[in-house]
């Protein structure tokens, strides 16, 4: 346009009379100024309006970098007006528009208009138009942008203000949130370089399985790097820490079976390689000791030996490098021993031998084992930058992932503790508690279960309360109310259960009832009516414990088991757990501690 | 006829001299002698609109006389016949004692016709003054004649009295170009009325231009340019009359029956033309046709019964869209 201008041609090509731009040119400086001024003004509300807009949901929902985001959108926005600006400027008819508005009287238009023509009208017309514009003084054009416009960016500078200066209550949450994603990043490393530590050398499982573990490892940091919430992070490894379950057993049940096949060949071993093929660990025990009583009493000849030995190696040689597999050429090589006199170094091994093949057949497989007990402590990590009680957010995320159970019909058991996966139970707990804390040598508690309907649209209620008198004075009564709303499917009903949890416990009674008691929650029971079981009272262990049967309640989840049926199972299994080197002997001594002061 | 720079910038002067004339005789009224002399000058029909007694007569009297035109005055009443407007053919015996017709041209046959109380006549002699007012010409058995140039028709009418009265058919409202209302004198203008009429001073218009300047001043003012904004504004406002448009503002759909016609808008960007000269501008600003709109449309729309029963006048109502309007 400046170049037709220049050459003094218009929009048509056609030859006109100049001195209009030029007489027009000052009209259109100043609109270009009062233009940009404007755009950039309404940059200025867009930019700020929208940092108060994120500033507003930042207060709502936590968001990372709140102010870097909205800075850059804010600059975006600036530039984007600025660019409009710049492409919407206006034009020479703009600003004979302008003039003609400003008293001009559409004299610049038509003359605009009519610049090619020289007709005398035309010609005086543009005459009369020069003049007038020469004498047009620009300032009448305003530059400030409307009042309004100021009072905008006043307001939103202000309410900007304020929002810095309120304490927002998301922060906390996106330092957590920050927190958890560092130690989620520093754990997937740590895991994923583990994990390749302990899947080197020999360690029983074949390349294809360890690249199978591998696979789910790295699958599972790399989901994990992409989580921000924790509780997801949680519910994330739980679930691979279940696919790990699979796949040992599926390593295992795939190893026995290939064993168990190779030592049926024989004679001498069918009976053991049809208990190993079944996964049967007490047929195991039995054809093993029938092998070392038969060793002992010396009543295998040279060639019975000779031929178990052959057996033996055979069934090694279908096992891939490992402790198992070592064991097995170990026992087939001092079977000679055994027969030159030294029965007791041959008892000995076969003795290992069995327990080998009792735990394989009990699906244990100590390399797998390691990189479940690393997720394990890489969940009480996450938990812990998320400042949560790991055994809680477990809780939660427990609940999550037996309700998928349930939705799947998977009978899974994950093998950890589960503390406290129903509120219902827990209502009961507060109740309870009280009679537990006020007791040292008798103790009593009731608590009613909470009720609601499964699959009832209305909420339900419940209510505990439990008194306790002890033999040293001590005495207390405590009470609590849950409300948890009912919901029309069951899973649903079940996690409303959960939340009444909360609402009993902190009722009247002991506000550290909660930590006094375990809830175990066994999913294999899952579908049974719940039975609520309360430990005997105080650390002196002389309080009688008692057992509540529990209809159905809140949400209706039955899947509790009495704490004395499984505390045997879960103390042992914690003991044998302490022996592996990694565990820090502080912390050994943390859980034998624990598990002394539960008996 | 060639237009010079010259006669371009004497039209602001001659304009002057004419009104300065006129107001020798008229006293205040300087809106209407405006308003008449720009349908004058683009070549229009008037119908001034005024009770008895304001003038309106001795107006087209003096600008009769200030422009040196032929004029005549045609009093109607309800049994004055159209070749009493005519003229008709009447028989002449010649000296030889034949007989023949020979047409007597009737009092159209003027630059200026004062059609006094022009709704006083029936509507059979009303409308002999159609072809006349459009035309220019006047047909009588079957010849057609035409009528001195220039040529216009300066009705009046008494919005008052209505009794015995044929009011004008929307066909001949549409051929005057302005409906100029008559207002009454202020205080001041009535002092000097009557001083100038009863002291016996009467002072008498000159004449300061002919038939000839006339002509040439409106060709002057036809070739004044307009912006396409500007026209365009001035068909919107017409269009804006029409209560059958979408886009029609809300007080037009409520009381008017009719809008006006195209001859609306011909009259609003003429008469702005003449008005931007006159004014000392060489181009039609939306003021002109702001100015021009009222006393061009006022009798071209026709308010519905509810706009009649509300007391609105069609000013109101041009008011109301102008407002509206955007430029």
């Amino acid at each position: 346009m400046r170049k037709r201008e220049k050459e003094g041609l218009n929009r048509m090509g056609k030859v006109v009379d100049k001195r209009l731009y030029g007489a027009l040119k000052h009209v259109r400086r100043r609109m270009l100024l009062r233009h940009f001024i404007r755009f950039i003004m309404l940059g200025l509300i867009g930019a700020l309006a929208q940092t108060v807009l994120w500033l507003g949901a930042s207060f709502i929902i936590p968001i990372h970098y709140v102010w870097n985001k909205s800075a850059a959108c804010g600059v975006g926005v600036l530039l984007i007006l600025i660019a409009a600006g710049v492409f919407f400027r206006p034009s020479m008819k703009d600003a004979a528009h302008e003039a003609d508005r400003r008293g001009l009287q559409e004299r610049v238009i038509t003359a605009y208009e009519r610049m090619e023509l020289n007709d005398v009208f035309s010609v005086m017309q543009r005459e009369d138009t020069i003049r007038k514009l020469k004498d047009f003084d620009t300032r009448i054009i305003p530059v400030v942008p409307p009042n309004r416009w100021i009072y905008c960016v006043v307001v939103l500078a202000l309410l900007l203000v304020i929002g810095s200066v309120i304490p927002n209550p998301q922060r906390d949450i996106i330092e957590r949130q920050i927190r958890v994603e560092k130690v989620i990043e520093k754990q997937a490393e740590k895991l994923q370089e583990k994990v390749e530590d302990n899947l080197t050398g020999d360690v029983g499982l074949t390349e294809e399985e360890k690249q199978e573990l591998i696979e789910l490892v790295n699958r599972l940091a790399d989901t994990l790097r992409q989580t921000r919430d924790y509780k997801e992070a949680l519910k994330e490894i739980s679930r691979a820490e279940q696919n790990l379950d699979d796949l040992t057993r599926r390593f295992q049940q795939a190893r026995m079976a290939s064993l168990g096949g190779e030592l049926e060949r024989h004679a001498l071993t069918g009976a053991l390689g049809q208990a190993i093929k079944t996964m049967d660990a007490q047929g195991i025990t039995d054809e093993l000791d029938d092998l070392k009583k038969q060793l002992e009493q010396g009543e295998m000849d040279e060639g019975t030996i000779k031929s178990l030995k052959k057996a033996l190696e055979a069934a090694a040689k279908t096992l891939p490098e490992g402790s198992l597999k070592q064991q097995l050429m170990n026992a087939a090589s001092v079977l000679t021993s055994g027969i030159s006199g030294e029965n007791g170094n041959a008892q000995n091994t076969l003795d290992a031998l069995q327990e080998m093949l009792v735990d394989a057949a009990q699906e244990n497989m100590s390399s797998v084992a390691d990189i479940s007990y690393l997720l394990q402590n890489m969940k009480g990590s996450i938990a812990n930058a998320a400042g949560q009680d790991y055994r809680i957010a477990q809780s939660g995320n427990n609940n999550r992932l037996t309700d998928e159970n349930r939705r799947s019909g998977s009978s899974q058991t994950p093998d950890v503790q589960r503390p406290n996966d129903n509120g219902t139970d827990s209502l009961n707990a507060a109740g309870g508690s009280r009679s537990q804390n006020g007791s040292s040598s008798s103790g009593s508690g009731n608590g009613s279960q909470g009720s609601g309907d499964p699959g009832n649209t209305s909420g339900g209620q419940g209510s505990n309360n439990g008194s306790g008198s002890g033999g040293q004075g001590a005495s207390g009564s405590g009470s609590g109310t849950g409300v948890g709303g009912g919901s029309t499917n069951q899973d649903a009903g079940y996690q409303e259960g959960g939340s009444s949890s909360g609402h009993g416990q902190k009722g009247q009674g002991d506000p550290d009832s909660y930590e006094e008691y375990e809830r175990i929650y066994d999913p294999v029971r899952l579908g049974n009516s719940g039975q609520e079981s309360h430990v005997s009272g105080g650390p002196t262990g002389t309080g009688t414990g008692e057992q509540v049967e529990t209809g159905r309640g809140l949400g209706s989840f039955d899947g509790f088991i009495p704490y004395k049926e499984v505390f045997g199972s879960y103390s042992r299994q914690a003991m044998e757990n302490l022996k592996r080197m990694d565990i820090p002997p502080a912390m050994r001594e943390l859980v034998r501690e624990y598990f002394s002061s539960l008996e | 006829m060639a237009i010079t720079i010259n006669d371009i910038e004497g039209f602001e002067k001659k304009i002057e001299e004419i009104e300065s004339q006129i107001a020798r005789e008229i006293v205040g009224q300087r809106s209407v002698i405006r308003q008449v002399i720009m349908a004058i000058l683009a070549g229009g029909n008037v119908l001034l609109e005024g009770v008895p007694g304001l003038g309106k007569t001795r107006l087209v009297r003096t600008i009769s006389r200030v422009l040196d035109l032929s004029f005549n005055r045609i009093q109607f009443t309800p049994d004055l016949m159209p070749a009493d407007v005519t003229g008709t053919n009447i028989v002449i015996r010649d000296e030889s004692g034949n007989s023949r017709f020979e047409f007597q041209p009737g009092p159209i046959f003027s630059n200026i016709v004062l059609a006094d109380e022009i709704n006083r006549a029936t509507p059979k002699t009303q409308s002999a003054l159609l072809e006349a007012m459009q035309e220019h010409t006047v047909t009588v058995s079957g010849v057609t004649r035409k009528l001195p140039q220039p040529f216009f028709v300066l009705a009046t009418q008494n919005p008052i009295e209505q009794e015995g009265t044929y009011p004008l058919p929307e066909a001949q409202l549409d051929r005057f170009l302005f409906k100029i209302l008559v207002d009454f004198p202020s205080l001041d203008e009535l002092h000097d009325i009557v001083d100038m009429t009863t002291s016996g001073n009467e002072v008498h218009a000159q004449r300061v231009a002919d038939g000839q300047i006339i002509m040439q001043l409106r060709a002057v003012a036809a070739g004044i340019p307009i912006a396409r904004s500007v026209l365009d504004y001035a068909l919107r406002l017409v269009l804006a009359t029409h209560p059958e448009r979408e886009e029609s503002p809300e007080v037009v759909k409520r009381y008017i029956r009719y809008g006006a016609s195209p001859r609306g808008a011909q009259a609003i960007v003429t008469t702005s033309k003449v008005r931007a000269i006159m004014e000392g501008r060489y181009n039609v600003s939306f003021d002109d046709i702001r100015y021009t709109a009222y006393p061009a449309l006022r009798h071209r729309i026709f308010l519905n019964f509810e706009g009649m029963a509300e007391g609105k006048s069609p000013d109101d109502l041009i008011g109301d869209i102008i407002s509206q309007l955007k430029e």
